[in-house]
C-alpha cells in the first residue's frame, strides 16, 4: 500500500488561559491519501480550523506529529518550514486574506515573488491563473474593487500559482452567499479534477461537506464516532 | 521581493504619504538639520581659525632668543634651512616688543610687530585680511586689527603714537625710559582670532628697530612650507639639528587652547546633538511598531506562502531605512539652508561675537566628511530603530494573524 500523502497522528492542541487550560484537539489522527477530497466538518468551536492550522503546519500542535510523504514536518527549522509550506500548500481563507494594497495580479504572484522568481515571470503565471479562473478583465484591480466571490476566486489562484499537492481551505464559502459559495465549490471539484489536486476543506456547512466523497466530522476535539 | 514589498506598503497611500510618517521624517530631518548646522559652524571655525593663525604665523615661527646675530650669520642660518625636510615657501624676519597706545584720551597695552615689507607677503596673509586701505609697510606707516581700530576709533589716515618703555640702566630709580612714535594707519585688517585683532600693531622693521634703539634686533623668523603636512617633520628635524637661542612652534602650538578646544568641541557637539537624531529614531520605531501590528494579517498570510524570517524582516527594515533616508536628506537640505541663514546673520549682526568667542567666524563651512558622518550615522540608527518591530514582525506564527479574523 503506498504511503498517505498527509497523515496526522495523535493531535493534541491546547491553550493556557490564565489558570485554566483550554484543550482544542484530544488526540486526532487522520490520513489523507494523494488526489483525495476531504472535508472535515463540525460547529463552530470544535477545532476544526486549529487542526487544518496544523495540517497546513501554520500551527505546531501541543502533542502528535503531521508527516508529508513520510516527512515529520515539526522537526524541520522554521525557515525550512515556511519553504516547503510556500511549494507544497496552498491556502484558501473564509475572508480571502488578499493583500490591500496590492492589485489581483500582484496578490497571485506574490508567493512566486516570495519564492525568488523574477516578477515578470510572476506577473506572467499569475495572469494566466487569473485568466484561468475568469478573472482576466481584474488584473489590476485591487481586492476593494472587487466582489466577494471575484475577492475569492483571486484567493484560489493565488494558492494554487505553486502548483501545490496539497490546498487547505477554511470556511472557503463562508463568507459568500449562497450563489457564490456554491461556484466556490464546484471551482473547488472543477481544480481539484484538471489538476489531481489534493483538497483539504473545512466546514460547518454539512450541505458542502456532503458534496465531498471523504467527509470527516469533528466534535468536541474529537472526531465524532457515528 | 523584500524592496518591492516594502516600496509598495510604503507608496500604497497608507504609508509613507501619511501623517504619520510626515512626522517621523520630520523628527529625522530637524535632527540632522541641527547637525549640519553645528558641523558647519565648527568647521566654519576650525577653518577659520587655522587660516587665521597660519596667515598671522605661518607654518613655523623660529625664535631667536640671543642679543645679537650677525647679517653673514643669519644668511648662514636660514641658506641651512634649505636642508630640513619640506620646501620651503619664504622666510620673513619679524621683531614683537611689548608697548602702549595712547589716543583720544584711551591707554592700552599692544605688541608691535615689525616686518620686512619685501618677504611678508610670502609668508603671511595680511594683505589679504584687509578690509580697508592697503597693505603699506613704508616707515611710518601701520596696518592694525579691526578690533584695535574699533577700541580707539581709529580710522585708514588716522595717526596715534605708540609709547615703548625702552629698559634705561643709567635711570635706575624707574628703570625705564619711554620713547614715543607717532604712526598712521594705512589699513585695517581683519586678523580673525580676536587676539591678533585687538593686540598687534603690525609695522615696517626698520621703523621698530628705530623706536626701540635697537638696530640688530631680531625676534625671530616665520616661515612657510609649500605644504602644510611637512610642517611636523621640519619642526622636529629642526629640533634634533638647532639649540639655543633657537626656539620654534608650529601654528598649532600658537592659541594651542583654542585649537584643542575647536578640535574636541566638535566631536563632543556632535555626539550630543546626535542625540535628538536617536529620539527621531525612537519615533521610526513606534511607526514601524504601529505599522507591523496593522499588518499582524498580511505578515501572517505572507508566510503561509512561504516567506522567511529574514524576508518579513528586511520588508520592514527597509521602510524605516527609506523614512530615515529621507529624513536624512530633507535635514541635509534643511541644514544647507539654516547654514547659509546663519552666515549671512552672522556677517550682518554677528551673532557670535569675536569678544566672546575669541575667532571671527568668517563663513560656515560643510564637510564632505562631515556629511558622509551624518548621513552614515542617521542610516545606522534608522536601521537599528527598525530591527525591533521588524523582528516583532518576522517571529511572528502564521497562525497568530489569522486566529482572530
Amino acid at each position: 500500500m503506498s504511503k498517505p500523502l498527509l497523515s496526522a497522528d495523535s493531535l493534541f492542541k491546547s491553550y493556557d488561559q490564565g489558570r485554566q487550560r483550554l484543550d482544542i484537539l484530544k488526540g486526532v489522527s487522520l490520513e489523507i491519501n494523494a488526489g483525495e477530497a476531504v472535508c472535515i466538518s463540525g460547529a463552530s468551536g470544535t477545532g476544526k480550523s486549529t487542526l487544518l492550522h496544523i495540517l497546513g503546519t501554520l500551527d505546531r500542535p501541543s502533542m502528535g506529529k503531521v508527516f508529508f510523504e513520510g516527512v515529520d514536518l515539526f522537526q524541520m527549522k522554521e525557515d525550512a518550514l515556511a519553504h516547503f509550506r510556500g511549494s507544497q500548500m496552498g491556502f484558501v481563507f473564509q475572508f480571502h486574506h488578499l493583500l490591500s494594497e496590492f492589485t489581483a495580479a500582484e496578490n497571485v504572484m506574490m508567493p512566486l515573488v516570495i519564492a525568488g522568481v523574477n516578477r515578470r515571470e510572476a506577473r506572467q503565471k499569475a495572469e494566466q491563473r487569473l485568466k484561468e479562473l475568469g478573472l482576466q478583465d481584474r488584473t489590476r484591480h485591487f481586492p476593494s474593487e472587487l466582489s466577494g466571490g471575484e475577492q475569492q476566486r483571486v484567493a484560489i489562484a493565488r494558492a494554487l500559482v505553486r502548483d501545490p499537492k496539497i490546498l487547505f481551505a477554511d470556511e472557503p464559502t463562508g463568507n459568500l452567499d449562497s450563489a457564490n459559495g456554491s461556484m466556490i465549490q464546484e471551482l473547488f471539484f472543477e481544480l481539484k479534477e484538471k489538476w489531481n489536486l489534493t483538497l483539504v476543506v473545512v466546514t460547518h456547512d454539512l450541505k458542502m461537506a456532503s458534496a465531498f466523497p471523504k467527509h470527516l466530522p469533528l466534535e468536541d476535539g474529537r472526531w465524532r464516532v457515528s | 521581493m523584500t524592496f518591492w514589498l516594502a516600496w509598495r506598503y510604503m507608496t500604497s497611500g497608507k504609508q509613507l504619504f501619511n501623517m504619520s510618517s510626515f512626522f517621523v521624517v520630520g523628527g529625522m530631518a530637524l535632527g540632522v538639520a541641527c547637525l549640519v548646522v553645528a558641523m558647519s559652524i565648527f568647521s566654519g571655525f576650525e577653518t577659520t581659525l587655522f587660516q587665521s593663525i597660519i596667515d598671522f604665523t605661518g607654518h613655523a615661527d623660529i625664535r631667536f632668543r640671543g642679543s645679537q646675530l650677525s647679517q653673514e650669520k643669519e644668511r648662514e642660518f636660514l641658506n641651512s634651512l634649505e636642508a630640513l625636510p619640506g620646501e620651503i615657501a619664504g622666510v620673513t624676519p619679524y621683531v614683537e616688543f611689548p608697548a602702549a597706545v595712547a589716543h583720544k584720551g584711551h591707554i592700552a597695552g599692544v605688541l608691535l610687530a615689525g616686518f620686512e615689507p619685501g618677504t611678508v607677503n610670502d609668508v603671511l596673509g595680511f594683505s589679504r585680511r584687509l578690509i580697508d586701505g592697503e597693505f603699506d609697510l613704508t616707515p611710518g606707516k601701520t596696518v592694525i586689527g579691526r578690533g584695535l581700530a574699533r577700541k580707539f576709533s581709529l580710522e585708514v589716515g588716522d595717526k596715534f603714537r605708540v609709547i615703548y618703555p625702552r629698559h634705561d640702566t643709567l635711570k635706575a630709580r624707574q628703570g625705564f625710559r619711554s620713547t614715543i612714535k607717532t604712526f598712521q594707519v594705512a589699513g585695517i585688517a581683519q586678523l580673525g582670532v580676536h587676539d591678533y585683532d585687538s593686540r598687534f600693531i603690525i609695522a615696517n622693521i626698520q621703523s621698530i628697530r628705530k623706536l626701540v634703539r635697537e638696530p640688530r634686533a631680531i625676534g625671530g623668523w616665520r616661515v612657510k612650507l609649500k605644504e602644510e603636512p611637512m610642517t611636523a617633520p621640519f619642526i622636529g628635524e629642526f629640533r634634533t639639528q638647532y639649540e639655543y637661542p633657537y626656539r620654534i612652534r608650529s601654528w598649532r602650538s600658537e592659541n594651542r587652547t583654542l585649537v584643542e578646544a575647536v578640535q574636541l568641541e566638535k566631536p563632543v557637539i556632535f555626539f550630543v546633538l546626535l542625540i535628538m537624531v536617536i529620539a527621531a529614531g525612537f519615533n521610526v520605531c513606534c511607526h514601524l511598531f504601529v505599522g507591523v501590528m496593522k499588518r499582524f494579517t498580511d505578515i501572517s498570510i505572507l508566510k503561509a506562502m512561504g516567506a522567511k524570517r529574514w524576508q518579513i524582516l528586511a520588508g520592514f527594515s527597509l521602510q524605516g531605512v527609506v523614512l530615515g533616508g529621507v529624513g536624512a536628506i530633507c535635514g541635509l537640505a534643511l541644514g544647507v539652508i539654516f547654514a547659509h541663514v546663519f552666515a549671512w546673520a552672522q556677517v550682518n549682526w554677528e551673532l557670535m561675537p569675536s569678544e566672546v568667542y575669541q575667532l571671527h567666524l568668517e563663513k560656515v563651512e560643510l564637510r564632505v566628511g562631515d556629511v558622509f558622518w551624518i548621513v552614515i550615522t542617521t542610516l545606522v540608527i534608522s536601521i537599528l530603530s527598525t530591527l525591533a518591530p521588524a523582528w516583532r514582525g518576522a517571529k511572528l506564527k502564521p497562525v497568530e494573524g489569522l486566529r482572530y479574523e
